[in-house]
C-alpha cells in the first residue's frame, strides 16, 4: 500500500500538477463560456477527464524526453526521472497511456474536439519538445500555440464549431505564454545555459526579453478583453478584467524600466494568477 | 536587518487576500453608481487597492519602499473622492476631475523627477482635499438624510486611509514615532479595514 502511494506521488510530480491544473482550468472555462455547467455536468466531467488525461500525458512525455536536461539543471534535478525514482521506460508508458486514452476519448465525444486536443498534444510534444526546444528560442511560439488548445477545445465542443472568440482566447494564451515562460528563463538563466537550451535571454539579452514580455503582456490583455467582449461579459466583470490586465501590463512595464529579480518573479506569479482569474471571470460572466 | 526584508506573516497575507476579494467585489459593483464617471472612478480606486494587495502578497514589504508607491497611494483617495463628487455633487464633477488629473500628474512628476521634499508641497493638499471629501461627504449626506446612516462607514474608511497615507509618508521620510517594522506590520490590517468599511458604506446605498 505504501509503495503504491509512493509511486502515485512520483507520477503526480511527473504531471506538473499546477501547470496541468491551470491548462485544465482554461479548457473548462472555454466550455463554460458557451454552456451552463449545471445543466451539462456529464459532458463537463468528460471535458475535465479528457483534458486532464491529454495534458498530463503530454507533460509526462515531455519529462521523459527532457530527462537528460532536467538532470543538468539545479531547478529540475530532483524530478523523479532525473533522480531515477521512476525509470524512463515506465514514464514513457505512463505518458503514452494517458495521452492516447485522453485523445481517443476526446474523438469519441466529438471528432472536432478530438482533433483540437490531438493538435495540442502534437504541437507540445512533437513540434515544441522534440523538434524545436533544443534548436531555437522561437520554439516558445509553438509551446504557446499548444497552450491555447485546451480553451479552444472546450469552447469548440460546447459550440459545435470553431469561432473567432475561441481563437481569440487561444491567441490571448499564446501572448500570455512569454510572460509566464520568459520571466522563468530570466530567473533560471544559468540553468538553461548549462543545459544548452536556447532562450531569448541567451540568444538576445535580458533587456530585450523584458521588452518582449511587456509587449506580449499588452497583447494578451487586449486579446483577453476582445474575447470577453465577444462572450458578452457583464460590465462589472469586464471592469475587473480591465483592472487585472492593467496590473499585468504595469508590472511588466515596471519590470522592463526598473528591473529586479524580485519583481521578475513577482510578475511570473502574477501572470499565473491573472490567467486563472481571467478564466474564472469568463466562467461566471 | 532592513524591515522591508521582513516576510509577511500568515495573518497579514490572509488579511490582504480578503482585501483583494473585497476590492474585486467593489470593482464589479462599481460603487453601486449609475453615473459612468463615478463607476469608473470607483473602479480605479478599488482596482488600485486590488492590484496593490496582490503586489504586496507577491513582492512583500519591499513594495512600500519604492518611490512609485506614494503616487499609487494618492490614486486611491483621489479616485474614490472623485466617485463621491460625481455621484452626489454632479455640478462639481468636471472641476474635480480636472483637479484629480492635474493633482495626480503633479504628484507623479515631482515624486519621480524632483526632490521628494518639494513633492510634499503638492502631495499634502491633494491628499488632504481628497481625504476631506471622503471623510465629510457621508456625514453631510447622512445629516441631510440623503444617504442612510450605513453610508458613514465610508467616513471611517476615509479616516483609516488617511492614517495609512500618513504612516506611508513617515516610512518614506524615515522619521517616525513608531518603528518602521511596526508600521509595516500594521499596513495590511489598515488596508483590509479601509476596504471593508468602504464596501460596507457603498453597500448601504444599494
Amino acid at each position: 500500500m505504501k509503495q503504491i502511494k509512493h509511486k502515485l506521488n512520483d507520477y503526480w510530480q511527473l504531471i506538473k500538477s499546477l501547470q496541468t491544473g491551470l491548462l485544465l482550468a482554461t479548457g473548462l472555462s472555454g466550455y463554460m463560456t458557451v454552456r451552463c455547467p449545471v445543466f451539462n455536468l456529464p459532458e463537463l466531467s468528460a471535458v475535465a477527464a479528457t483534458l486532464f488525461l491529454a495534458i498530463s500525458g503530454s507533460t509526462v512525455l515531455n519529462m521523459w524526453h527532457d530527462r537528460d536536461i532536467d538532470a543538468k539543471m539545479k531547478r529540475t534535478c530532483l524530478r523523479p526521472l532525473a533522480t531515477g525514482k521512476v525509470q524512463p521506460g515506465e514514464a514513457l508508458w505512463v505518458g503514452i497511456v494517458l495521452s492516447v486514452s485522453g485523445v481517443l476519448w476526446s474523438f469519441v465525444i466529438n471528432p472536432l474536439y478530438g482533433t483540437i486536443v490531438f493538435a495540442g498534444l502534437f504541437f507540445d510534444f512533437f513540434v515544441y519538445t522534440i523538434w524545436l526546444k533544443r534548436r531555437t528560442c522561437w520554439a516558445i511560439i509553438w509551446g504557446g500555440i499548444s497552450g491555447g488548445m485546451p480553451v479552444l477545445a472546450g469552447r469548440t465542443l460546447a459550440l459545435g464549431q470553431i469561432d473567432w472568440i475561441g481563437l481569440a482566447l487561444a491567441v490571448a494564451i499564446l501572448f500570455w505564454i512569454p510572460t509566464h515562460i520568459m520571466t522563468f528563463s530570466i530567473r533560471y538563466d544559468q540553468d538553461y545555459r548549462l543545459a544548452k537550451i536556447p532562450t531569448f535571454v541567451s540568444k538576445f539579452n535580458v533587456a530585450f526579453t523584458r521588452k518582449v514580455i511587456a509587449i506580449s503582456s499588452i497583447l494578451a490583455g487586449l486579446m483577453m478583453g476582445l474575447a470577453a467582449l465577444g462572450i458578452g461579459l457583464q460590465f462589472g466583470y469586464l471592469r475587473l478584467l480591465v483592472v487585472l490586465s492593467a496590473g499585468l501590463v504595469l508590472l511588466s512595464l515596471r519590470s522592463m524600466i526598473n528591473p529586479s529579480e524580485k519583481l521578475n518573479f513577482g510578475l511570473f506569479k502574477y501572470a499565473s494568477l491573472y490567467m486563472l482569474s481571467s478564466m474564472i471571470l469568463m466562467m461566471v460572466r | 536587518m532592513n524591515a522591508s526584508n521582513k516576510k509577511l506573516s500568515a495573518i497579514n497575507k490572509l488579511l490582504l487576500f480578503l482585501m483583494v476579494g473585497l476590492a474585486a467585489y467593489e470593482v464589479i459593483l462599481g460603487g453601486n453608481s449609475r453615473q459612468i464617471i463615478a463607476t469608473w472612478a470607483y473602479t480605479v480606486g478599488f482596482g488600485v487597492l486590488l492590484i496593490s494587495g496582490l503586489i504586496l502578497i507577491l513582492l512583500g514589504y519591499d513594495t512600500f519602499q519604492r518611490p512609485l508607491i506614494v503616487t499609487i497611494a494618492t490614486i486611491i483617495p483621489l479616485a474614490i473622492s472623485m466617485g463621491l463628487v460625481a455621484d452626489f455633487f454632479p455640478a462639481w464633477t468636471y472641476f474635480y476631475l480636472a483637479f484629480a488629473i492635474i493633482g495626480l500628474f503633479l504628484v507623479g512628476v515631482t515624486r519621480m523627477k524632483v526632490n521628494p521634499r518639494s513633492a510634499s508641497f503638492f502631495l499634502a493638499p491633494i491628499h488632504g482635499i481628497s481625504g476631506l471629501v471622503i471623510f465629510f461627504t457621508p456625514i453631510l449626506l447622512s445629516l441631510q438624510k440623503v444617504a442612510p446612516p450605513g453610508f458613514l462607514w465610508i467616513t471611517l474608511g476615509g479616516a483609516l486611509i488617511g492614517l495609512g497615507g500618513l504612516l506611508l509618508s513617515f516610512l518614506r521620510v524615515g522619521k517616525a514615532f513608531i518603528s518602521q517594522q511596526t508600521i509595516l506590520s500594521l499596513l495590511p490590517a489598515l488596508l483590509f479595514f479601509t476596504t471593508f468599511f468602504f464596501v460596507l458604506g457603498f453597500n448601504s446605498i444599494r
